[in-house]
């Protein structure tokens, strides 16, 4: 009865994977409010997360 | 209706008194209906983001309460594209029409055992044909659109919906055979007394599959993933609102959570009890001579459970594919639903009062109150599981 | 096959049969593959015929090569498969030091390792994710590029960059890994193995629906991958365990204890869809075991000057070599001619390995529906910059 097989996986992989979500609700999240709180970079970033006017030659 | 029609004056003629109070009761659910879905939205993207290990929206408004407020206010005034070489007239009824599909079937569902617009004697007839001009309407939004994709999706879900209706009214039939009558009050009063005699619990366990399987319908009938393939974002750019812009495909997503919640309500009327608390203590609340009764808030209450898994369930499972989506209608919950009709049928025939079934004690109860305990149990270890999870990654 | 391809650019309406129709995956999808153009002519739901047409994101990487000195061609690798930047500028390197007779220290060795490994996790972090949400599943997507982000914050500690590195040089590493990253690393890995690798499997791999949309489709015979020269993940999900790591080893792998991931054909026939993304989601484990053993033993020797061997000027002999490397998507392969004089290269020729899994796509198109196309995409794991350049 490989039917009846089917739909029990089916419905068991469902809730496996819903319990999974359901657990994902209350686990710290993971969003760095922007202005409020500033990612810092490290010592050899090469990159800038603010725009410098004076160095900005347009996009055309 | 009736309480508005009696409240009326006698001197006023009797036409004019009924179209007041359809007035007064069609304004009312209008604006009950139409906020609905701005707290579905927002309660939906909030949870996308939950369940996704990041928050959601959060700048507009306090915790981002105003989001679909500004996401309707921005659609309203988009402007409205009409493709070239659409059909003008389809393609500006075809939304009018998956509306108004949402929206009638408000007309039957019993708030309370007087908050009822109307109380027909039909009423679930009434609720499960109403609910298919939706389909028709999506049809000729495909259509009117003039373009391959939204035919794709239209077809596809026009095929979904009439498959998934076959097996929802099924088991909505063994319902009708615990109570023997058609009308929503009627069926609602046959639940009287609190948890144990909801009809989720009778006859362990081939109410609980209807239920289930009913679920499974209504989610379909909703075009909710994991059968939204009408809808897939990622496979048809957008299926058939593809080529609808600004305030109609509002009306496109107004009925789409509309149509959620309608078939929530109809599942906590059929399923779990109406507008009856799981304890009669709670029904309502005495304050001297009057008392508050708070059955409309039992029934939204449940029915905004139902909405919560169907969210849920969007965002754990991938999307079945078409031929997929129809072979679990046709070869899984049909066969299943024409078992559970016959089943139920005879249960009802051999023992004709379904209050004192002994089954129901002694087999049905202790079970499902361990189904409880596992549901409580599992609110408790998300909680203990995200403690230690936070502790493994700190050290 | 060669009928389709034949008679100019695209179909034309009026040879098609009368029940058939031309339908355009056009250039921008809602997916994350990159500009891919696939006309799909189909029959209702079931496809006749698909042709893909590449180009649009091609940059003139081979002919920039010629104009810059060989350090200068490494930013050039890294823009190619822009999802696995190290893997390709560690193929470059590789191939360079072979032909100027190079030889690098075990450190520099054990680093190449770790960040070649670090970034084949990523790598697949992608591949696995953009593929649940293909199929419809949003949110393993989610949860595996929070993973991600762990690693390209590693990263962007030590070279200072988190997609494009510039970090594999002709001779070393850019930079030597910071105090404190083993610690780092070794959190990742213990959240990786605890929290993200059982999560994604049984949220996404196992589910019973991503089983039935993945694994009867797709179906890649072993002697067809072979005919096809297709590699890495695309080949062992058909079958033939071959790896590079394995068969050819470089940067020490031969010393590291991993198992070749080959896909088993569990719930179908062997190298369909699910197979090639089961083979890459087993392979994040291995990475993560390999990771171990090379963290413990970068943590056991003592610092050394990554910059020793790097030459002041790459200036080799005339010569020509292939240097193949395993990428996280396949066999990736410089041919570097060198003419002696000057210090460009005379020619540099890649072969990239999402370039013929595409040629592999028509193939396998036969006789799908359209919600499939989407899921063979996916699982031949195609990124546009490689096939492009």
């Amino acid at each position: 009865m490989s039917w009846l097989g089917d739909v029990w996986e089916g419905f068991s992989t469902v809730l496996v994977g819903m319990n999974i979500t359901w657990r994902h609700l209350f686990v710290k999240k993971v969003t760095l409010h922007y202005p409020e709180e500033k990612w810092q970079l490290p010592p050899r970033s090469r990159m800038r997360l603010f725009m410098k006017y004076e160095d900005c030659i347009g996009c055309g | 209706m009736d309480l508005v029609f009696k409240l009326l004056p006698e001197a006023v003629p009797y036409w004019l008194r009924v179209g007041l109070a359809g007035a007064v009761c069609a304004v009312v659910l209008i604006t009950l209906m139409a906020l609905g879905p701005i707290a579905y939205v927002y309660v939906e993207t909030k949870l996308a983001g939950f369940m996704q290990d990041r928050i959601g929206p959060k700048r507009v408004g306090p915790h981002g309460l105003l989001q679909t407020v500004a996401d309707a206010l921005k659609l309203m005034f988009k402007e409205a594209i009409y493709p070239a070489g659409a059909d003008k007239m389809l393609f500006i009824l075809a939304p009018c029409l998956v509306v108004i599909g949402a929206f009638l079937s408000f007309v039957v569902l019993p708030f309370g055992s007087h908050l009822q617009t109307v109380d027909l004697n039909v009423g679930l007839f009434y609720v499960i044909a109403v609910s298919s001009i939706s389909t028709v309407g999506l049809i000729m939004a495909g259509w009117a659109s003039n373009n391959k994709y939204a035919l794709f999706g239209a077809m596809r879900s026009a095929a979904q919906i009439v498959s998934y209706e076959i097996p929802a009214v099924m088991v909505v039939l063994t319902v009708v055979t615990l109570v023997g009558s058609l009308s929503l009050q009627d069926i609602v009063r046959g639940q009287q007394g609190g948890l144990p005699h909801w009809f989720l619990f009778r006859y362990f366990p081939l109410m609980p599959v209807a239920f289930l399987i009913f679920f499974t319908a209504g989610l379909a009938e909703c075009n909710r993933t994991p059968f939204d393939i009408p809808e897939a974002e990622s496979e048809l750019v957008a299926g058939f609102h593809t080529e609808y812009s600004g305030f109609f495909f509002a009306m496109f997503f107004l009925a789409e959570y509309t149509e959620m919640f309608v078939v929530s309500v109809v599942a906590s009327v059929l399923f779990l009890g109406g507008w009856w608390a799981p304890v009669p203590v709670l029904q309502e609340i005495p304050l001297g001579d009057i008392s508050i009764g708070l059955g409309p808030l039992w029934l939204v209450a449940k029915a905004w459970f139902l909405v919560f898994v169907m969210m849920w369930l969007r965002w754990t499972l991938p999307r079945l594919r078409v031929d997929q989506l129809m072979y679990v209608a046709w070869k899984v919950l049909l066969p299943i639903a024409m078992v559970l009709v016959v089943a139920v049928g005879g249960l009802v025939l051999w023992r004709p009062t379904a209050n004192g079934f002994p089954w129901d004690r002694w087999v049905g109860w202790p079970l499902t109150s361990v189904l409880f305990a596992y549901l409580a149990y599992m609110i408790v270890a998300a909680q203990r599981w995200s403690r230690r999870r936070a502790r493994e990654m700190a050290a | 096959m060669a009928t389709d391809l034949q008679g100019g650019y695209g179909w034309r309406v009026d040879e098609l049969d009368t029940d058939e129709m031309i339908l355009n995956m056009g250039p921008q999808h809602p997916s994350t593959h990159g500009v891919l153009r696939i006309e799909l002519r189909t029959d209702g739901e079931i496809v006749r015929a698909a042709r893909p047409h590449i180009g649009y994101l091609h940059r003139c990487f081979e002919k920039h090569a010629e104009s810059v000195d060989y350090p200068g061609v490494i930013p050039y690798t890294d823009r190619m498969d822009y999802v696995a930047s190290m893997g390709n500028s560690l193929g470059y390197a590789l191939a360079v030091e072979k032909l100027m007779g190079i030889e690098v220290s075990p450190y520099v060795q054990t680093i190449r390792v770790i960040m070649a490994e670090l970034q084949r996790i990523a790598s697949h972090c992608i591949a696995v994710g953009t593929y649940g949400m293909d199929i419809g599943a949003f949110t393993p997507f989610l949860h595996l590029l929070r993973d991600r982000e762990k690693i390209l914050d590693l990263f962007e500690w030590t070279c200072g960059a988190r997609l494009l590195y510039n970090y594999n040089w002709v001779g070393g590493v850019s930079h030597d890994v910071p105090e404190g990253f083993v610690k780092a690393c070794r959190q990742f890995l213990r959240e990786f193995d605890a929290i993200t690798y059982p999560e994604m499997i049984d949220l996404l791999i196992k589910n019973k629906i991503f089983i039935k949309r993945t694994a009867a489709i797709g179906v890649c015979s072993p002697e067809l991958a072979v005919s096809y020269d297709l590699t890495g993940p695309n080949l062992r999900g058909s079958g033939p365990p071959r790896d590079l790591r394995r068969d050819e080893p470089y940067l020490g792998y031969e010393n590291y204890e991993f198992d070749v991931v080959v896909g088993e054909g569990k719930f179908g026939p062997r190298g369909s869809c699910f197979d090639r993304n089961w083979v890459r989601a087993l392979e994040m484990k291995e990475s993560a075991k390999i990771l171990h053993q090379a963290v413990d033993r970068l943590e056991k020797m003592e610092r050394a000057d990554v910059h020793e061997k790097v030459p002041k000027r790459v200036k080799p002999a005339k010569g020509e070599i292939y240097g193949r490397s395993e990428a996280p998507r396949g066999q990736l392969g410089y041919y570097i001619v060198a003419d002696g004089t000057g210090v460009n290269p005379y020619r540099v020729k890649v072969k990239s390995p999402c370039f013929t899994a595409m040629s592999i796509f028509h193939v396998l198109a036969k006789g799908m529906m359209i919600a499939d196309i989407i899921a063979l995409i996916g699982s031949l794991d195609v990124v546009l910059g490689e096939i492009d350049r």
